[in-house]
């Protein structure tokens, strides 16, 4: 456990480049936790990345997606700021991304896929993103990787408060609380949010018409309000038992794009509700938690008619309940032994399933190895087995490390097999749903080079990795018969390949501190059947070649900060036959912050932000325009 | 007290911030794709359009939501340009076109999900206008589909909804914004037109026809068949006349010829042996106006107009390589050779154009035309 722990501090200081010495503090508590957390050995030679505390605190009012898309070179897709904005990797599709809240897999058993603007920053303290195989270890589904974000168990010394309020000049305000005690044995953490945006941005719509004309964003504005509860107590054995409760509610009309001539309005309403509780410890050289989980989501859509009185409604219901368990034996010179099993019952209930209601059923076990053959190589394999409803599938993953040149360069390998299933609406959906449909299923094989170097008063950190990913039995929707209906087939066989490319460079000199970052993601991802339709050999549609962001970050003492980042996503094709494209973009934005220490354990932190500061016109989602320039101000007050 | 020192920093790097920013909105960046100079023997995308030597049109509706909906020029050498329309005005036609049709010397192209008409120059493509189908400031829900001239500054245009409406619109409204004059409604969907002398007859879901003086919904008179029920056409088909100015339509299981002037059907021609399919099989007329076409599939089959009768042989049944493809649309050229419209994967992949020879079921010509082509419009 220890080593581990030293371990993860080592992995997370270095990817979170240049902090003050308060920052830094705050980070060494970080790893601690994330280490507490996560119970689950990672594989050894597959690529974990970790977002620094400083991205997740400079991004508290902002979504999942609009933080990823800035700190990462993974690829978001989004209709707007609150509106639906999904993940991808590597040049896979959104619902091969899995996404995990404390190892328990939020993806919508109805879509496959998750909407990354449901998550406020403000309920997450530690993100993690699984590249590739990497992200078997919380079962199938995720082809591409995963996104892990977690919930802190840190206790405090004394009881902590904060009040946090924010204005964009897109009319979006938030407001957010948080309040934290540890009395004895036991720490409480409440946090409360709510934002709310008119989202009525001005841009020129060039398309619609022969006449440019600059309009109002309309159908854009959106309410989210949540609360979560978290509540942890040590044992005397030093046992942690843990609960937490999460609700959610998302208001938001849905944007139309702007080549319509919209009649009609669209508007969904969410409420989720997520709880775990958990009980964990370790006994000498064996270490244990068992875990479950309710996630009880509903969904209401409405289109409502302009010109006359329709509206269309439907509703969709999901409960889920989640058991499972994690083993650990370390008992072993030189190997580690665990094993995970889980059970998992999802009931889904849509206006648009013949029987109104559909059960599925998740069973898995899983078992890994870790061999630290010597000081400097160390390789594990996992093998994991799951029984969905009837069928019966197997998935597995080998990796290793090896440290060539000491902390100057490390090498890391993985080869995976993994497997996705239809998600309930491509097998069931009326009309449409083909219960036919085969698992997607797919290899992928990384392989990584480190290097941590110190270069006089310059700390570094390099990893460039090369992938190879085959993908078979992809499913697509696509039309039927008159094309009135489509339906989801297995219709593609992908090969993607990349590199993705980060570097970190943080360096202090006097009262400064400076940190440069740098993502970059080549994606090569085409599709491989063998059709007479142009599109073999094509880059599949919404996936740029090219995307990069960068960031410089500048600290005085820990006073004053200022923060610039850059963001580039490429030509996106928006057709299988490369026929079409959107235009490429970059964003620029920049931040500056000022803590004004009041009195002893009270803090005053202003920051003003300027998103989109060249006031660049582009769209994530073809005719989905995008924010123009956006000033926000921000003003946290903390007490502990 | 405030503390301008503490705040120097933040109020230098707001400042800085400001001064960064631009006044203007920055125009959306036009599509990257330029026109390519002429070049000889190429073919796609690299032949100058030449309005004198266009010899037909494809309208393509393209993807459903993604604004992919063009034209491809085709021209006579055989040669093809695709979407011009996009590549001349530097911006997307719009979302689901469906026709085009000429009036004077200006293009008429309903967009059924942009909910609106592209007008341009029928010699340079220009764009000229763009007709938003708006009543009263708000989009009126309706699937624009095809678009008849009634003389004089009026239009009429069909619509898909299932309780459609009929729509008058205006084409020389000046600086008005609105160009709806009115709308009618109408039982079930509505699709193509014909004009006859002084008569408006629409076809779609029940056949009617109008009165120009009465285009209103009082003046709807319902075309019946014998035996007193109404007729539905085969979804989009033409409503055609032959060189004795009669109306022939494709029923969905018979031809029917009409008295434009009794409005009583002269002929009844039973085709249901043929197999006739409500979205694949189309009705057209050879340019010197005797014989009738009908397809069911591939299988081609024609009608003498002076001699009407039900045939039981196509004229040709072209074999293909690969049947995943569908025949989508049946139509005559100006020089009496039959054009297919084929497509696999609907709306999400290009279609194909085959030309054959009805005289010998030969395929003449072959190109590849847009997303999901709808509509061809001979010069």
């Amino acid at each position: 456990m220890h080593k581990n722990k030293l371990y993860l501090i080592q992995l997370l200081l270095l990817v979170s480049g240049v902090t003050t010495a308060q920052e830094q503090k705050a980070n060494l508590k970080e790893v601690i936790i994330t280490s507490d957390a996560k119970m689950k050995p990672e594989a050894v030679g597959t690529k974990v990345t970790v977002l620094s505390q400083i991205e997740i605190e400079r991004n508290r009012t902002k979504s999942l997606s609009e933080l990823l898309l800035e700190a990462s070179s993974i690829q978001i897709k989004s209709m707007g700021q609150g509106a639906m904005a999904t993940a991808s990797f590597r040049g896979t599709a959104a619902s091969h991304t899995q996404v995990l809240w404390n190892g328990i897999s939020l993806n919508s058993p109805q879509l496959g896929s998750f909407d990354f603007s449901q998550i406020p920053i403000y309920f997450v303290d530690d993100i993690a993103l699984h590249h590739g195989g990497s992200a078997q270890s919380e079962g199938s589904g995720a082809l591409g990787g995963s996104v892990n974000f977690s919930n802190s168990s840190k206790a405090v010394e004394r009881p902590s408060f904060s009040v946090l309020t924010e204005v964009a000049s897109n009319k979006t305000f938030t407001e957010a609380l948080t309040a934290k005690f540890t009395k004895k044995n036991l720490t409480s953490s409440t946090r409360v949010y709510y934002q709310q945006s008119e989202n009525n941005f001005r841009y020129l719509n060039k398309v619609y018409s022969s006449e440019p004309t600059y309009e109002r964003r309309r159908d854009a504005d959106y309410k989210q309000s949540g609360v979560m509860q978290e509540l942890y107590y040590l044992t005397a054995k030093g046992d942690r038992i843990a609960a937490i409760g999460w609700w959610q509610y998302d208001d938001r009309s849905l944007p139309q794009f702007i080549l319509g001539n919209p009649t009609f309005t669209e508007q969904s309403r969410s409420e989720n509700i997520r709880t775990l509780a958990s009980y964990e410890g370790a006994r000498k050289e064996h270490n244990f938690k068992a875990y479950f989980s309710y996630l009880n989501g509903r969904m209401r859509y409405q289109r409502r008619a302009l010109e006359s009185e329709y509206i269309d409604t439907q509703h969709n219901l999901n409960n889920s309940y989640i058991f499972g368990g994690d083993y650990g034996y370390k008992g072993f010179k030189k190997i580690d032994l665990s094993t995970s099993f889980l059970y998992r019952l999802d009931k889904v209930t849509s206006d648009n399933f013949e029987n109104g209601s559909i059960d599925r059923n998740t069973a898995s076990l899983k078992l890994m190895a870790t061999y630290r053959a010597t000081q400097k190589l160390h390789v594990d394999a996992s093998v994991t087995a799951e029984q969905i409803d009837a069928d019966f599938y197997a998935i597995y993953n080998i990796s290793g490390r090896y440290r060539l040149i000491d902390k100057y360069l490390t090498l890391k390998a993985s080869n995976s097999y993994n497997y996705r299933t239809p998600s309930l609406n491509d097998l069931y959906w009326l009309p449409g749903g083909n219960p036919d449909l085969k698992p997607e299923k797919g290899w992928s094989s990384d392989i990584s080079f480190i290097s941590e170097p110190t270069i006089g008063p310059f700390d570094l950190k390099m990893e460039a990795t090369y992938y190879y990913m085959d993908i078979d039995n992809w499913i697509m929707w696509i039309p039927k018969g008159n094309g009135y209906i489509w339906e989801p087939v297995n219709f593609s066989k992908v090969t993607s390949q990349g590199m993705e490319l980060t570097t970190d460079i943080r360096f202090k000199y006097q009262h400064t501190s400076h940190l440069v970052n740098f993502n970059y993601g080549y994606t090569h991802s085409v599709d491989n059947s063998e059709r007479d339709d142009d599109t073999q050999g094509r880059q599949l549609p919404y996936m740029p070649r090219n995307r990069w962001n960068a960031g410089y970050r500048f600290a005085f003492k820990d006073k004053v900060w200022a923060h610039y980042n850059a963001s580039f996503t490429d030509v996106r094709f928006t057709t299988a036959d490369e026929s079409y494209q959107t235009n490429k973009y970059t964003t620029h934005n920049i931040e500056v912050g000022y803590n004004l220490k009041l009195k002893e354990h009270k803090m005053l932190t202003f920051t003003f932000k300027v998103d989109n500061m060249f006031n660049a016109y582009y769209e994530s989602t073809q005719y989905y325009p995008m924010p123009l320039r956006m000033f926000w101000g921000k003003l946290v007050f903390r007490f502990n | 007290m405030f503390n301008f020192r503490k705040f120097s920093p933040l109020l230098f790097a707001l400042g800085i911030a400001l001064v960064a920013c631009e006044k203007e909105i920055e125009p959306l960046t036009p599509p990257t794709e330029e026109i390519v100079p002429p070049t000889d023997g190429d073919e796609g995308d690299d032949v100058v359009p030449s309005v004198d030597k266009i010899r037909a049109f494809v309208v393509n509706e393209g993807q459903f939501g993604y604004g992919t909906a063009s034209l491809t020029a085709l021209f006579d050498s055989g040669k093809t340009q695709h979407d011009i329309f996009r590549k001349l005005n530097n911006r997307p036609m719009g979302d689901v076109a469906q026709s085009i049709t000429k009036i004077d010397d200006r293009f008429y192209v309903p967009l059924n999900n942009s909910r609106k008409l592209e007008v341009f120059d029928s010699k340079t493509f220009q764009s000229i206008e763009t007709m938003s189908i708006k009543a009263d400031g708000v989009g009126l829900d309706v699937i624009p589909m095809y678009v008849q001239h009634l003389g004089g500054d009026s239009i009429a245009v069909t619509d898909q909804k299932m309780s459609s409406r009929l729509m008058i619109m205006d084409i020389n409204h000046g600086k008005k914004r609105d160009v709806l004059r009115r709308t009618i409604a109408l039982k079930g969907r509505s699709f193509q037109m014909q004009l006859v002398e002084n008569k408006l007859f629409v076809g779609g879901d029940e056949l009617v026809v109008f009165d120009l003086k009465n285009l209103t919904a009082e003046g709807k008179r319902p075309i019946k068949k014998a035996n007193g029920k109404t007729i539905q056409l085969v979804d989009f088909t033409k409503l055609i006349m032959d060189s004795q100015d009669r109306l022939w339509v494709l029923g969905l299981s018979d031809i029917y010829c009409i008295d434009p002037s009794t409005e009583k059907v002269i002929h009844t021609i039973n085709v249901s042996h043929l197999a006739i399919n409500d979205w694949v099989s189309c009705i057209d007329i050879s340019p010197d106006k005797n014989t009738i076409y009908f397809n069911s599939s591939r299988k081609v089959y024609t009608i003498d107009t002076k001699n009407p009768t039900a045939p039981t042989e196509p004229i040709i049944n072209p074999t293909t390589e690969n049947n995943a493809w569908t025949v989508y649309l049946m139509t005559i050229s100006k020089e009496n050779t039959i054009f297919f419209i084929e497509v696999r994967y609907g709306s999400i992949s290009k279609g194909r154009v085959y030309e054959y020879d009805p005289s010998n079921g030969k395929e003449i010509s072959m190109f590849k035309a847009g997303i999901f082509p709808h509509f061809i419009y001979f010069e």
